[in-house]
């Protein structure tokens, strides 16, 4: 009852910027998207000469993700700074800290409202639009060659790390040191698993390397939440 | 049941460098209502905020309702009601929703009909959003929140801060409306002493970090006068009675403040002294708090013969 | 209270390997900047330098020059020429080009404009580089980020119409096709095309391929090169011909050479003709081998010579190498002690080169038919001086660099880390990032122990009167000693906590521990006024 409260209102205040961004997406994605299918037919034939040498460049195809993929990776990012912003720096500012701090629960759990709250906004708000996306860019009379499953996945891949900027930005948020110390070592940390992650080219390691900076991020989180003073 | 609500046992703060809270032994026995005063950076939001375990001590401890401060079980937590310094609440939610978000952190202990009936007495309607509340309406809310689930304890951290005296004056009512239940105990901060001698029976005064006072209202009252000597001829250069707090001489006057001397031992100081009569001057408790609480007895704040 | 104390164990060390490795970031970033802002100044004082004017030059300043900048081609006799083509008067583009071939005496046999050559050199073939897609760019596509994101897929069509499209797919190792309804048509792998998925082989791991459409068909052919083998792909007739396999050793990325083996238009860039040349292919092996692959008839040979490249005319097959000594011996580039030890040899003295034609017999033997070789002066003291400024700053630079990195650098070994700077591994994140490291690796110097034992001592003064466990002050006395400067800053980051007079001892302590650390004092309570109106309850 209580941590179905905390997570409530948690949600609540996410409500906002999760309409906002599966909105965005779902106009911007699907315009392109439609764009990309509608010139789907006249791209594979034709730049091919008799008696030439191919360049390679002419042999290689995006996936949808080259029309979505950048308003999902920076919705998804932005989505988590502003959520991170929102539920760990804005009560910052208000000094509203102890008034939610003052409950009948653990601190952790008012810690795993707001982090469960995050997960669902994403799941919600980015994930449904991207499913869909993806089932229309499979149908064939859209694309001639179905996507593949790991465009899927690579989606989703994006959507997990927005989580990683808003963990980023909470443990920043939290930290009571100054600014020119380590107080921003949280989003720089996010910052360097974000672009690690972008320049792995296996599904194992991309999974590897944001289960650990999730695994690090959301210790010290914790962590820092239990012990820290407001 | 313990009789004590809160202890604490050499409880010290330090921020950096700097002291906040020095080594303050502090005990407040349950029912009494507590004004907990200051001056500004004394430390009192510091002390109220170690109580509750929002900050961890340096050194010493802190207990409340028999636990450990830093270690404030949700059980614990349920008993205790908290009014934060500014009223600091959830901007975007109606009372009502504030109300629901409240209750389910005290589902067995919510007086849905006081809640009701304070907004009602307060004039404010569910609907009403926090953003669009006054100061003084959000102390209100604040208030009935904090009461709503009558809790044992009630700790309120300078509560009417920014407050006119009308609404001042609803929210002290507020709270004599909870001291009337039996059992109950309030722990208030401020800095409008004219409250504090208003509804508390207890008082507890702390000056840069360190406990001056801790004792009921009345022997506080009781026991700093002020008394102004006069002499026919020079003012004396010995003042040698107990309990001088503070001195201030006159070519013709003496003006002291003292600290725990009967009306007897200041009688026979004034004769012996020479003076031709001497009055005890009547205070309020804010008089009493800014002599108890100013600086050394040779600063001369204001050098009245120079002008 | 449980989970507190279980978390703090777990979160210190995250706190530390997080900061320890941002602050490592920010120093590297830094390290680099210098550098690159030392080479940057230094490139544009070289180009600020005014360049000797033609005429300034002396005659045989200008031979030289002329030998260096001319290719040397060789006649199917075995006969050298140089051909020079001497730089447009500045401004007049309208100038033909003019070239001038000289033989290996120096002699001026001809002059004029290449379309006007007297002679026919034999064509070599050519690296594949450009039309070429390699294993690096395969694992780029399979990255995530959208402009990365790509397939490899090959259209087949018919009447300017795509009809069927054949996606490769990394993980399977093999193509799947569909028709242009979506429909699944088959599979290609190494043993060509199958409907059935069970049976379709995969080509191995992929290395390099090439396309080119032949004169009758606008459908690619794909030649596609693995670890071992060489396949022909032609997908309008969905046949795989495997073309080469190395039983001994991996075929070398990106070495691998064409002549006249594509059905190319006349005239096309990289066609070759076909009358007078067969077709050939040149691969190499890690063993050094180069492998001919010829056609008309079929032949394949293997040999063993340094850089080279061949031809085989219907005369004969050819077989070209170079070299010289101011290229450094094959392993000495992996070391960078060895290699500046071999630079310091090096520099002021003149470099060698050569040039060298050999014909290959019906068994695969050499028959070296003709060398050239030509000496050019050692580089402008400019160039050594500049050279030697960068090494220097680079040596500076890295005695700010943990000592970690020499220790690491010696558990693995020299060979892991040769194989990590091959350059078939480039593009590789973490090998670049781990190669990156380690050109700052400090070397073992001595500026670098001091700097590390400075730290120390700050770190040693510093922690001294904060310390709350001997395990502690232990703990990050050697992390400050092993990371260095980075290990001084994360230091300072977690642990620069306040300390106060003693009121004890008067010696500044910290307030982690209730205690002093030196006299083992508690703070004291404050005198209690004796105005104070403290009563108990």
């Amino acid at each position: 009852m209580r941590f179905s409260k905390l997570l409530r209102k948690e949600l609540r205040e996410c409500l906002p910027w999760m309409l906002l961004a599966a909105i965005v997406f779902f106009a911007f994605g699907g315009f392109f998207l439609r764009a990309e299918a509608y010139f789907e037919s006249d791209r594979h034939y034709s730049r091919l000469s008799p008696g030439t040498a191919v360049d390679y460049y002419w042999l290689t195809y995006y996936s949808i993700l080259n029309v979505t993929g950048p308003w999902l990776f920076f919705l998804s990012i932005g989505l988590g700074l502003v959520l991170g912003v929102r539920q760990f720096w804005i009560p910052n500012f208000t000094r509203t800290w102890p008034f939610l701090l003052h409950r009948s629960v653990s601190r952790k759990t008012i810690l795993a409202a707001k982090l469960t709250a995050t997960m669902i906004a994403f799941v919600i708000s980015l994930g449904p639009v991207w499913v869909g996306l993806y089932w229309y860019a499979s149908r064939p009379e859209v694309f001639a060659v179905p996507q593949t499953l790991r465009v899927f996945i690579e989606g989703w891949i994006f959507i997990m790390l927005g989580l990683v900027a808003y963990l980023g930005t909470a443990l920043s948020a939290l930290s009571t040191a100054n600014w020119y110390t380590t107080k921003i070592f949280g989003l720089l940390l996010a910052t360097v698993i974000i672009v690690t992650t972008l320049s792995q080219w296996t599904l194992a390691g991309i999974f590897t390397s944001i289960a650990v900076s999730v695994a690090i991020l959301l210790v010290q989180i914790f962590d820092t939440f239990l012990r820290r003073e407001f | 049941m313990n009789n004590i609500v809160l202890k604490t046992k050499g409880l010290t703060k330090y921020y950096g460098g700097t002291l906040a809270v020095d080594h303050m032994d502090l005990e407040i026995p349950r029912g009494c209502i507590c004004g907990f005063v200051g001056r500004n950076g004394a430390g009192k939001t510091t002390a109220i905020k170690l109580m509750l375990g929002l900050l961890n001590p340096t050194a010493g401890s802190s207990r409340l309702l028999g636990c450990d401060s830093s270690a404030l079980t949700p059980a614990i937590r349920q008993r205790i009601g908290y009014v934060t310094e500014g009223h600091r609440l959830f901007r975007w939610m109606n009372i009502g929703g504030l109300e629901k978000f409240q209750r389910a952190f005290f589902p067995k202990q919510w007086d849905d009909r006081f809640f009701a009936d304070m907004i009602e007495y307060f004039e404010l309607s569910k609907k009403q959003k926090i953003k669009h509340l006054s100061n003084g309406q959000r102390a209100q809310v604040s208030l009935a929140l904090a009461l709503a689930p009558n809790p044992e304890l009630l700790i309120m951290d300078d509560p009417t801060l920014g407050l006119d005296a009308a609404i001042r004056r609803q929210f002290l009512e507020g709270m004599i409306e909870l001291i009337m239940r039996q059992g109950r105990t309030v722990l208030f901060s401020s800095h409008i002493l004219g409250d504090v001698e208003r509804v508390s029976d207890r008082i507890v005064v702390i000056d840069k970090g360190v406990l001056r006072a801790n004792c009921s209202l009345e022997q506080f009252q009781k026991a700093i006068k002020k008394v102004i000597l006069s002499f026919a001829d020079s003012v004396p250069d010995l003042v040698n009675i107990d309990g001088v707090l503070h001195c201030k001489r006159s070519e013709k006057q003496l003006e002291l403040t003292l600290v725990g001397t009967d009306d007897e031992k200041i009688s026979e100081w004034a004769k012996s002294a020479g003076a031709e009569n001497y009055n005890i001057i009547k205070m309020n408790l804010e008089d009493q708090f800014i002599e108890f609480t100013a600086p050394a007895n040779d600063r001369r704040l204001f050098q009245w013969e120079e002008r | 209270m449980k989970l507190k104390i279980s978390l703090k164990h777990i979160a210190t060390p995250t706190k530390i390997f997080m900061t320890v490795l941002i602050v490592l970031l920010a120093v590297l970033m830094l390290q680099g900047i210098i550098i690159q802002t030392e080479r940057m100044f230094s490139r544009t004082k070289q180009f600020s330098a005014p360049a000797k004017d033609k005429e300034e030059l002396t005659e045989e300043e200008k031979r030289i020059d002329r030998i260096r900048s001319s290719s040397k081609e060789f006649l199917p006799d075995g006969t050298i020429h140089l051909v020079h083509k001497p730089r447009r008067t500045p401004g007049r583009m309208d100038e033909p080009e003019i070239e001038q071939i000289y033989d290996a005496n120096d002699n001026l046999l001809w002059k004029g404009t290449s379309d006007k050559r007297p002679y026919e050199y034999l064509s070599w073939a050519n690296q594949l580089r450009r039309y070429g897609f390699t294993r690096e760019q395969m694992k780029q596509m399979q990255m995530i980020t959208p402009g990365f994101s790509r397939f490899i897929e090959i259209p087949i069509g018919s009447d300017d119409k795509t009809v069927q499209i054949w996606r490769y797919h990394p993980g399977a190792q093999y193509f799947k096709g569909y028709d242009i309804n979506g429909e699944k048509i088959g599979y290609i792998g190494s043993t060509g095309f199958t409907n059935s998925k069970s049976k379709a082989k995969p080509f191995g791991k992929f290395r390099f391929f090439t396309a080119w459409c032949p004169q009758n068909s606008s459908n690619p052919i794909l030649l596609w090169q693995t670890q071992r083998r060489i396949y022909q792909i032609n997908f309008e007739r969905q046949n795989v011909e495997m073309i080469f396999e190395s039983t001994d050793s991996d075929i070398e990325i990106e070495k691998t050479s064409l002549h006249a083996w594509r059905d190319l238009k006349p005239g096309a860039e990289g066609s070759s003709d076909s009358k007078k040349y067969r077709p050939l292919l040149l691969c190499v092996t890690e063993d050094g081998k180069h492998h001919l692959i010829l056609r008309e008839p079929e032949r394949q040979f293997s040999l063993a010579v340094p850089r080279s490249s061949a031809t085989a005319t219907k005369q004969g097959i050819f077989v070209h190498c170079s070299g010289s000594d101011a290229l450094p011996p094959k392993g000495i580039a992996n070391s960078r002690e060895l290699y500046d030890k071999w630079l310091q040899e090096r520099w002021g003295k003149p470099r060698n080169f050569w040039v060298e034609l050999y014909k290959v017999d019906n068994q695969g033997g050499l028959e070296l038919l003709n060398r050239y070789d030509w000496t050019l002066p050692p580089q402008s003291e400019s160039v050594v001086r500049a050279r030697d400024l960068r090494l220097a700053v680079q040596r500076y630079v890295s005695q700010f660099s943990p000592p970690l990195y020499d220790l690491i650098f010696h558990l693995l070994g020299v060979r892991f880390w040769s194989s990590a700077y091959y350059y078939q591994h480039r593009g590789d994140f973490f090998l670049d990032l781990i190669r990156t490291i380690l050109d700052f690796r400090p070397y073992g110097g001595v500026i670098n122990r001091v700097l590390s034992a400075l730290m120390m001592g700050f770190a040693f003064l510093h922690g001294w009167p904060r310390r709350t466990s001997w395990a502690g002050f232990v703990f990050w006395l050697v992390f400050v000693g092993m990371f260095n400067l980075a290990g001084l800053l994360t230091y300072l980051a977690l642990n620069n906590t306040a300390v106060i007079r003693c009121p004890a001892c008067g010696k500044p302590r910290g307030l982690a521990r209730v205690d002093c650390v030196r006299c083992r004092a508690e703070l004291p309570a404050p005198e209690r006024g004796k105005l104070d109106l403290i009563f108990s309850t």
